[in-house]
């Protein structure tokens, strides 16, 4: 890169020049960082798509997992009920130890309220409790 | 209960259950192809990514040599 003054007419300030020595291969170089920024943005585009479409999929997953649940509880329903003996298990006796513990003295700590909203999370994680509880009683 | 006890299913029932355990394999089948599907999406995306950071670095290397083509001797 080279500086150089140019020739001051009469009346004017003094103007400077800058040399760029390979103009066209700067000028080359540039050209190809902005087509590469397009190609980025066409990229894009597609990525918007294939996301567009493993959304759809996701949620049509989702409903197969629902109807896949309701199709086991129909299966549930439909084998013939056997009687269940639970091994009691340690909470369920814990829970007994705290209830004979709470007759001799203390006052008994009141039960919170259960929310009555109850969100769609926290209903699957009860219904996983509540297998996870069956299969430890078999 | 005892797992060793047989249970036994009436007949017309029996056709029920039947119908109920394809109804579950059908479902089974239904989601593992959709599960396939989005981990295919997602390794697109995945790849789509990577191709981006291939290109910020290519651009970038690009601006620093125009930035030392015009710059440096200053």
């Amino acid at each position: 890169m080279v500086a150089a003054k140019a020739k001051k007419a009469a009346g004017q300030e003094d103007i400077y020049y800058v040399g760029v020595q390979q103009p066209v291969e700067l000028r080359r170089t540039l050209l190809e960082a902005s087509r590469i920024t397009l190609k980025t943005l066409h990229s894009y585009e597609r990525f918007k798509h294939i996301k567009q479409r493993r959304l759809e999929l996701t949620g049509q997953l989702r409903s197969t997992m629902k109807d896949l649940g309701k199709a086991i509880a129909k299966l549930k329903s439909v084998l013939p009920s056997v009687p269940e003996t639970p091994k009691p298990t340690k909470q369920a006796e814990s829970l007994k130890q705290v209830g004979k513990g709470a007759k001799k003295g203390a006052k008994a700590t009141p039960i919170p309220p259960a929310p009555k909203q109850v969100t769609e999370l926290q209903k699957l994680e009860r219904e996983i409790a509540s297998i996870e509880e069956q299969m430890h009683a078999m | 209960m005892n797992p060793h006890v047989p249970v036994f299913v009436k007949i017309d029932e029996y056709k029920d259950v039947l119908d109920t355990v394809n109804l579950v394999k059908g479902k089974m089948v239904e989601a593992r192809s959709l599960l396939h599907e989005i981990a295919t999406l997602k390794e697109e995306e995945d790849a789509e990514l990577e191709q981006w950071q291939s290109n910020i670095d290519e651009i970038e290397s690009k601006i620093t040599a125009i930035d030392k083509a015009l710059f440096a001797d200053q």
